[in-house]
């Protein structure tokens, strides 16, 4: 029997049936064809109400890292941690935790893929599930 | 005087003049016991006296605040009468002074009201500083991903690999910062900090240290300002005219990444300082070379780097060349942060935009004492940012 799994956020995070089936969710306007994450329901740059819902593929590299000492308020990331900023392959910047086996020191550039995992456990049992990336190389 | 307003839809206005008739400041620190009219009144009552004014005298008042409750505003003003007159509170981050100042002046400079009132005044809350309201639902919170320190040593790191900029020219900036904080009695650091202090104080997020950061502050500050021709009733000869405030939001080029609050992305590149300073400085005739000193926004070193490019004292990519060579330095080609900026002053988010202010007024009169730049100082400007909107303004003796 698979444990139950909820999205943190769903407008954030589609949870599929199995982990590697999660996705991230952003906005495509249909207009000027923008992606905006995460999602508005008005288009940033054209200002009318022309985005719709699409499924980003979850690939990008890393635009950015840096290792983060202190434990932010509400935060249930014990530091440190690796705070990214991804480029979606869509094109959209993503923050994100880097999660991975931190064998080696990530570099700018690196190829890296979305990678969900389990922050919380409700009082049912239910996992509450986030959204990280981690790199394709980890 | 012909003034643009913002740079987005080509609002040129022309408008009355305006003058900065008096300053005030307690000094910057920890205050947890003082209630918030404790807090203020010292900073209005040096205004009022430096100005020469009553309480009176004042039409209408614009107060910066962020962390305050339902009544505050209100009180911190009508504690010293109950005149009746209109009262405004500006809520925007760290600019919320610095839009108060720029309502005021727009006020007055419009022939609504002769006289105005701005305070800006904050007790600030511990620990990181922060964007969000909606606590311990979202990834932005529950995964780390909010503190904005995390978020401006994420372009740190970038810098340093585009512009070739090291941990020590930001540590630069902050040692250069706690020169002039150790000389002014306001600021909330009195001691001079160098790079290798700069370096060796805890990491935050890497490269940015703890004193690449502003200290958590609470503090106010206060101006006072008058239309010309009512100024012109008594003693002009230590006012410092306004030549110009503009503003702007975000554009979708300055979007930064999700998920989370929609700041701009101004701490990262200056795209609309550089737009906002291009428009002031065309409607008062001068260029960058023409600013003899200036505030520019830095809660973390970068910031600094960031705004004197944007501000066009410097090439894109040179900033942290320029202030390593000291040009922010009393002797330097464009002083800057001379009061010990936010970084070394404090930063108590509402009261930073009229602290801004003051300092370049006292610049401008010759009154910053040990920290005073030579040669007379004719020109000032002061750039802020609050959640991604741009605040500059101008001013001259």
């Amino acid at each position: 029997m698979t444990t139950a799994r909820i999205s943190l956020e769903p407008l954030v995070l589609r949870i599929g049936n199995r982990p590697e089936d999660d996705v991230l969710l952003a906005s495509l306007c249909t207009r000027c064809s923008r992606y905006f994450f995460p999602q508005r329901a008005y288009c940033g740059a054209c200002a009318e109400r022309t985005t719709e819902t699409v499924e980003l593929s979850g690939r990008g590299t890393l635009a950015s890292f840096t290792r983060v000492h202190r434990k932010p308020e509400y935060s249930l990331i014990d530091p440190p941690y690796l705070l990214a900023e991804v480029t979606a392959q869509e094109g959209p910047r993503i923050y994100s935790v880097l999660v991975g086996d931190g064998d080696t020191e990530p570099a700018i550039g690196d190829e890296v893929r979305l990678r969900t995992v389990e922050v919380q456990k409700s009082e049912e049992g239910v996992a509450v599930v986030a959204y990280a990336f981690a790199r394709v190389a980890d | 005087m012909l003034l643009w307003l913002t740079h987005s839809h080509g609002w040129l206005i022309d408008m009355r003049e305006v003058l900065v008739l008096g300053v005030g400041m307690r000094r910057f620190g920890r205050f947890p016991d003082l209630s918030f009219e404790e807090l203020v009144r010292p900073a209005v009552e040096l205004a009022l006296a430096d100005a020469g004014m009553s309480f009176k005298d004042v039409q209408t008042a614009f107060c910066g605040v962020v962390n305050s409750g339902l009544y505050d505003s209100r009180r911190v003003v009508q504690q010293f009468g109950w005149t009746g007159i209109p009262i405004h509170s500006v809520v925007q981050a760290s600019g919320s002074s610095a839009a108060a100042f720029r309502l005021a002046y727009w006020t007055v400079a419009s022939g609504i009201f002769e006289t105005a009132l701005v305070v800006g005044y904050e007790k600030m809350p511990k620990g990181m500083l922060r964007g969000t309201v909606s606590p311990g639902r979202s990834h932005l919170d529950v995964m780390g991903l909010d503190p904005i320190p995390g978020r401006v040593a994420l372009e740190m790191k970038k810098r340093m690999a585009r512009f070739g900029e090291s941990p020590e020219m930001y540590a630069a900036v902050a040692a250069q910062a706690s020169w002039y904080a150790a000389r002014n009695e306001q600021a909330h650091y009195q001691e001079e900090h160098t790079i290798e202090d700069v370096l060796n104080s805890p990491m935050i997020a890497d490269p940015l240290t703890l004193y690449m950061c502003c200290p958590v502050s609470d503090g106010a500050s206060a101006v006072l300002i008058a239309s010309d021709s009512w100024a012109e009733q008594g003693d002009t000869s230590r006012a410092v005219k306004i030549a110009g405030s503009i503003c702007a939001s975000p554009e979708v080029e300055d979007l930064v990444g999700g998920p989370g609050a929609d700041i701009g992305g101004d701490f990262k590149a200056g795209n609309l300082t550089r737009k906002l300073s291009h428009r002031l400085y065309e409607s008062a005739g001068i260029g960058p070379e023409d600013i003899d000193v200036a505030q520019v926004h830095d809660p973390f070193t970068m910031a600094t780097l960031v705004a004197v490019e944007a501000l066009g004292f410097c090439e894109e990519g040179e900033g942290g060349r320029f202030v390593a060579e000291g040009n922010l330095g009393p002797k330097g080609r464009v002083p800057a942060n001379t009061d010990g900026g936010l970084l070394c002053k404090g930063h108590p988010m509402g009261a930073t935009g009229t602290a801004q202010v003051a300092e370049i007024v006292k610049q401008l009169r010759g009154e910053a004492g040990e920290r005073q730049v030579p040669n007379a100082p004719r020109v000032g400007l002061a750039q802020n940012s609050g959640a991604g909107l741009i605040n500059i303004h101008l001013l001259k003796k």
